[in-house]
């Protein structure tokens, strides 16, 4: 034991005296984490995701009052918080825009629309998306089809008034006052007939749970969501490149050595991968107060967080043993785990939510560790407790004690055959 | 650079070029990691258009009065894959719980006739895509909208409506950056830099620490034919990569690489040297390979996300979008959706290709500059 | 620790032998080593010598003979063994991390030293190597020769009583190398047993006591220096370099009494004389005989010139 602990120490000595190799592990995450905070999540005080501003470039061929309603609409003070609007002159002024300058989309009011539509007769708006955009256009589409859905209201709402709207908008029947006075008093009484239920809409779409909590139930906290999965993958980097320690050893000479001591070669292999073990929970500590006070992820109850991180520094430490029994080099050592650690994370959930993934990917995802260890720390992020946790904390205590102790094992197989 | 210059720095590059091939690593990493990449990714962002998607949706009915099931319809002709929950049932929970859940209270349809106001109460779990969110309110919207004023107005189907709107793609190319077509040139962009920046920065490092540089250096080797070799090896390696990738990309993932031959290789020259200028640059600043390929990875990561690699780029922040100009990535990236999204040709990628030359040119010069046979 | 000759020997190597794959490293080589002696363990690069300490030092398993220290198996898995034993390999096997005074007292732990004994010895090493005003500084600022004294520090810091030393002045001055022959031989001198591997010939002739010419896994010889040079012969080696025909030099060697030859191949050749006569004798029909020779050297017999009876070729190669 003695032994074991006199190994184990001078390895956390080393590493602390060297930390550069720690850092670097742990820059990874943070700096993969940091660009998708940017990219993803606009802190609102609540961590929940903002939706990005839709920048639309308007060309108005028909410029009617009706199409300048169009116009109007979009660039009152809530629209223009929610989208970014460019008149154009022409087309061709509208395409290059759109390539040039990043736009998601060109709308085009055609000539005749609002003559068309105060005839109610059919009409198109013609939308032209960037096709170097994947999101933008399409959210720039579906917010076209509403204003589409409301204007094909507002003619049938007007109905065959509609064309004696057209003529005032002409300039004909301002004198006949009679008239006059009957339109927008039919007009009045069928607005009124229908604010009621549309001015505004009387059904309301509600999100649930209460916006000034972060990571409440019920509603998509990116960063809660996204920092595990980050936290996960730096605990793999960082225990592979302790345990790579083992064939440095060996380059150095090292190794060797400590095998010619009076301590027993697994003894030797069991202070390493202790040393991995610590060197990984020392990790685990600095990223999760790095999520609480950079990120600002809530980790619920301290002690279902210890137990979670326990088991979760068991499997990662395990995995690297078990990796490192089965390459025979440094270059191997690296290729094989940083790959393998960016694959397990990706199917794992870190970057795409399991419920995107087709079927047989998510039972691909449960063999990884990521996968367990990603839901391990979402119960908790999410506002779970043990009981939510507890299945993950089983597989994850199974997969910790399997992998570890067939690490150690084969490599003390393969000091038997002296290919250490 | 002289007369005899040429075949010393080929037999240089020839000499990288051989050690990076021979290594297996490295061609694990340089040829076979990317496409593992690509294809999970790939499949993962595709189908990635929610309006040709149909999302699912889990629709918690409190009551089922007639508004409440023309509500029903009226998400399906939305598009949404809905699955009804009837009076008295539960949601499902743990595992089996619905990315999205609507609740239709009890009393809906009185509430309605009432003029009151009533609210749906639309929870998204935790593994909900997000991509989804916007899509699902604003067909959650539409779909509200319509029954309301189908109520208000005695009857308004879709096909009462008088608007209607033509969409279409802008360009030549008529192709979606959706799936493989985000991910594989995203992909290309970002492991050749990381092959350039992680194997051709902790060569150079690895060559000064073994004295290797210090041979070349005392052979009759001017310092600009001695850069000149090593950047070409670097970019050798990285044809062969842009090569696999452009094969793999028309043959197994079946993407259209454009209509511009001409454009897409000067664009992935232009940006093949800039990454192997970078990478010489990266092996000069650090004493250790470690650490040469371990800053490189981090800083080829950050790279990548700003350049719009791994993300499309308009869902950033208007100022992050501008930021990644800064880098050559987000020129390369952009040159790649104008040749392939926009289906542009040369004129269109001509000012990318200047830039990345000169990112190039001032990594190069710098790492000429900085270039020290020993520590 | 014992200070007197015989009796137990500190090493006893029996008719080990061990292969990687089909390859015989090492074929039933045998030699003892006693407490106060410094037994030399030469031979080329790849004649088995490193496999030899391997198997000494519990690394590796004897595929058939037996290894005892101090009576003791060397490969029983307790490692009491190892206990007395202590290692200064060829690589400079520390870290780079960690000060000198750091290093000494990990390796001390390992050998069963704590608390102040582990103090009192790490600094006994360091003083012993010079390095006692560098305690505190990390490996990595020391240059090679400070590198390899504190290598020797760290092989001596639990006072072994046998040694185990592998080519541990490879690739330093010869500053460095005279500070870590003097400490060798104090420890020597102090009853240790040390069990050196070298094939730096003229390093071994002054420092061992006992040698053993190793060549292809085997022992050619084992012997004190003077032992070993007598077996090439009483008297002067001379060694010629010219346009030598083989048969040529044969039938001339033939002719002159007392004198044999030890090797020749094209363009050099080597002959032991039995005393200075046949020496001049030899000489005499040498350059009678119209060969046309660029250089010749009279010399003592040497191990070199034994490693080349032994083998054919000269250990350089």
């Amino acid at each position: 034991m003695k032994s074991i602990l006199t190994l184990t120490a001078k390895d956390l000595r080393r590493r602390l005296a060297s930390p550069a190799g720690l850092i670097l592990s742990l820059t990874i995450p943070l700096a993969m984490g940091g660009m998708m905070l940017l990219a993803f999540g606009r802190m609102t005080g609540t961590g929940q995701r903002d939706v990005p501003q839709l920048r639309l470039v308007v060309v108005d061929q028909d410029e009617s009052p009706i199409s300048g309603i169009i116009t109007g609409a979009t660039q009152n003070p809530e629209a223009a918080e929610r989208m970014h609007i460019e008149r154009a002159a022409s087309r061709e002024e509208g395409e290059r825009l759109l390539r040039d300058q990043d736009f998601a989309a060109l709308l085009i009011i055609p000539k005749g629309f609002g003559e068309a539509l105060l005839g109610s007769q059919q009409v198109e708006l013609e939308l032209v998306k960037n096709p170097a955009q994947r999101i933008m256009p399409v959210a720039a589409q579906q917010i076209t089809e509403v204003m589409a859905l409301y204007l094909s209201g507002a003619a049938r709402l007007l109905g065959e008034d509609g064309l004696k709207i057209k003529q005032l908008f002409e300039g004909e029947g301002w004198q006949d006052t009679p008239a006059l006075t009957s339109l927008v008093t039919v007009m009045r009484d069928r607005i009124t007939s229908v604010s009621d239920l549309l001015f505004p809409p009387l059904i309301e779409v509600g999100t649930g749970g209460s916006e000034s909590d972060e990571g409440s139930p019920g509603g998509f906290n990116f960063i809660s969501w996204m920092y595990p999965g980050m936290i996960v993958m730096g605990l793999m980097f960082t225990g592979l490149d302790q345990m790579k320690d083992l064939l440095r050893e060996r380059e150095a000479g090292t190794l060797r050595r400590q095998l010619a001591a009076p301590v027993s070669a697994r003894h030797v292999l069991i202070g390493k991968v202790l040393s991995v073990a610590l060197v990984a929970a020392i990790a685990q500590i600095i990223l999760v107060v790095i999520g609480s006070l950079v990120f600002r992820v809530s980790w619920g109850d301290p002690l279902a967080l210890a137990a979670a991180s326990g088991l979760i520094v068991l499997a990662v430490t395990g995995f690297a043993a078990l990796l490192y029994s089965l390459v025979r080099t440094e270059r191997q050592g690296d290729a094989f785990g940083g790959i393998l650690t960016m694959v397990m994370a990706m199917l794992g959930g870190a970057f795409v939510p399991l419920q995107v993934m087709p079927e047989w990917l998510k039972s691909v995802s449960q063999l990884t560790v990521n996968h367990w260890c990603n839901e391990a720390l979402r119960s908790l992020t999410s506002g779970g407790g043990w009981s939510e946790m507890a299945p993950y904390l089983g597989v994850l205590a199974g997969m910790g004690v399997v992998s570890t102790a067939a690490g150690v094992l084969l490599l003390h197989r393969r000091h038997m055959r002296g290919a250490l | 650079m002289r007369l005899g210059s040429l075949p010393l720095v080929l037999s240089i590059a020839r000499q990288d070029l051989r050690l990076t091939l021979r290594d297996r690593s490295s061609i694990f990493w340089v040829f076979i990691a990317p496409f593992i990449w690509v294809f999970l990714f790939g499949t993962l962002t595709r189908p990635s258009d929610p309006t040709k998607t149909r999302i699912g949706l889990t629709v918690l009915q409190q009551e089922t009065t007639p508004m409440a099931e023309r509500l029903v319809e009226g998400l399906r002709a939305e598009n949404f894959d809905v699955k009804t929950i009837p009076p008295g049932g539960s949601v499902p929970t743990g595992d089996e719980a619905p990315a999205r859940t609507l609740t239709i209270p009890a009393g809906f349809q009185e509430s309605i006739a009432q003029r009151r106001k009533v609210q749906l109460d639309l929870r998204e779990g935790k593994n909900a895509n997000p991509e989804g969110t916007f899509a699902v309110q604003v067909a959650l919207h539409k779909a509200s909208v319509r029954l309301l004023a189908d109520e208000a107005l005695g009857g308004f189907s879709p096909g009462d409506d008088t608007v209607r709107v033509r969409a279409s793609y802008a360009g030549n190319a008529r192709i979606v950056p959706s799936g493989y077509y985000q991910t594989i040139p995203g992909n290309l962009v970002m492991f050749v830099l990381i092959a350039a920046v992680t194997y051709g920065a902790s060569q150079i490092a690895t060559e000064r620490k073994n004295g290797i540089l210090r041979r070349l250096s005392a052979a009759p080797l001017r310092k600009s034919e001695l850069i000149a070799g090593k950047l070409l090896g670097r970019v050798a390696v990285a044809l062969v990569q842009v090569g696999v990738f452009l094969l793999i990309g028309l043959t197994i993932f079946r993407i259209s690489w454009g209509t511009s031959p001409a454009g897409l290789v000067l664009l992935l020259a232009a940006y093949l040297l800039s990454a192997a200028a970078i990478g010489l640059l990266g092996g000069t600043l650090f004493a250790s390979p470690d650490a040469a390929s371990g800053v490189g990875i981090v800083v080829v990561l950050v790279m990548a996300a700003m350049g719009g690699c791994w993300w499309p780029a308009e869902v950033m922040p208007r100022w992050l979008q501008t930021a990644a100009y800064i880098f050559p990535t987000g020129w390369a990236m952009n040159g790649l959706h104008e040749l392939l999204s926009w289906g542009g040709g040369l004129r269109e990628v001509g000012l990318h290709c200047a830039v990345l030359a000169l990112f190039a040119l001032g990594a190069g010069a710098l790492a000429a500059h900085r270039l020290k046979p020993v520590a | 620790m014992s200070t007197e000759k015989g009796g137990v020997p500190a090493l006893k190597v029996c008719e080990v032998r061990f292969s990687y794959g089909k390859a015989l490293a090492v074929d039933g080589v045998s030699f003892e080593v006693h407490p106060g002696e410094i037994f030399g363990l030469l031979g080329p690069n790849g004649a088995g010598k490193t496999t030899t300490i391997s198997m000494i030092s519990g690394l590796l398993p004897p595929a058939s003979g037996q290894v005892l220290i101090f009576g003791q198996e060397a490969s029983d898995g307790s490692g009491r063994s190892r206990a007395r034993m202590g290692v200064v390999p060829q690589d400079i096997a520390l870290y780079e991390e960690l000060t000198a005074l750091e290093n000494l007292r990990f390796w001390g732990r390992l050998y069963g030293l704590a608390g102040e004994a582990l103090e009192k010895s790490c600094r006994r090493a360091l003083e012993q190597v010079g390095l006692s005003d560098r305690s505190s500084e990390r490996l990595g600022k020391f240059s090679g020769g400070l590198k390899r004294r504190l290598n020797l520090a760290a092989g001596l810091v639990h006072a072994p009583d046998l040694l185990l030393m592998d080519e541990p002045t490879v690739g330093i001055d010869p500053q460095a190398r005279l500070h870590i022959l003097d400490v060798i031989k104090g420890e020597a001198n102090a009853g240790r047993a040390v069990l050196y591997t070298s094939h730096y010939l003229e390093e071994a002739e002054q420092i061992c006591d006992r040698l053993a010419i190793m060549d292809h896994g085997k022992v050619l010889a084992v012997g004190t220096v003077a032992e070993l040079r007598r077996l090439v012969g009483e008297g002067p080696v001379l060694n010629l370099r010219g346009e030598i025909q083989q048969d040529r030099l044969s039938s001339l060697g033939a002719r002159v009494d007392g004198v044999s030859m030890i090797s020749s191949s094209d363009g050099v050749a080597s002959f032991s004389a039995r005393d200075a006569a046949a020496c001049s004798a030899l000489v005499r029909e040498l350059f009678g005989s119209g060969i046309k020779l660029e250089d010749l050297r009279v010399q003592e017999p040497s191990l070199q010139s034994l490693f080349l009876k032994l083998t054919g070729r000269e250990l350089r190669d």
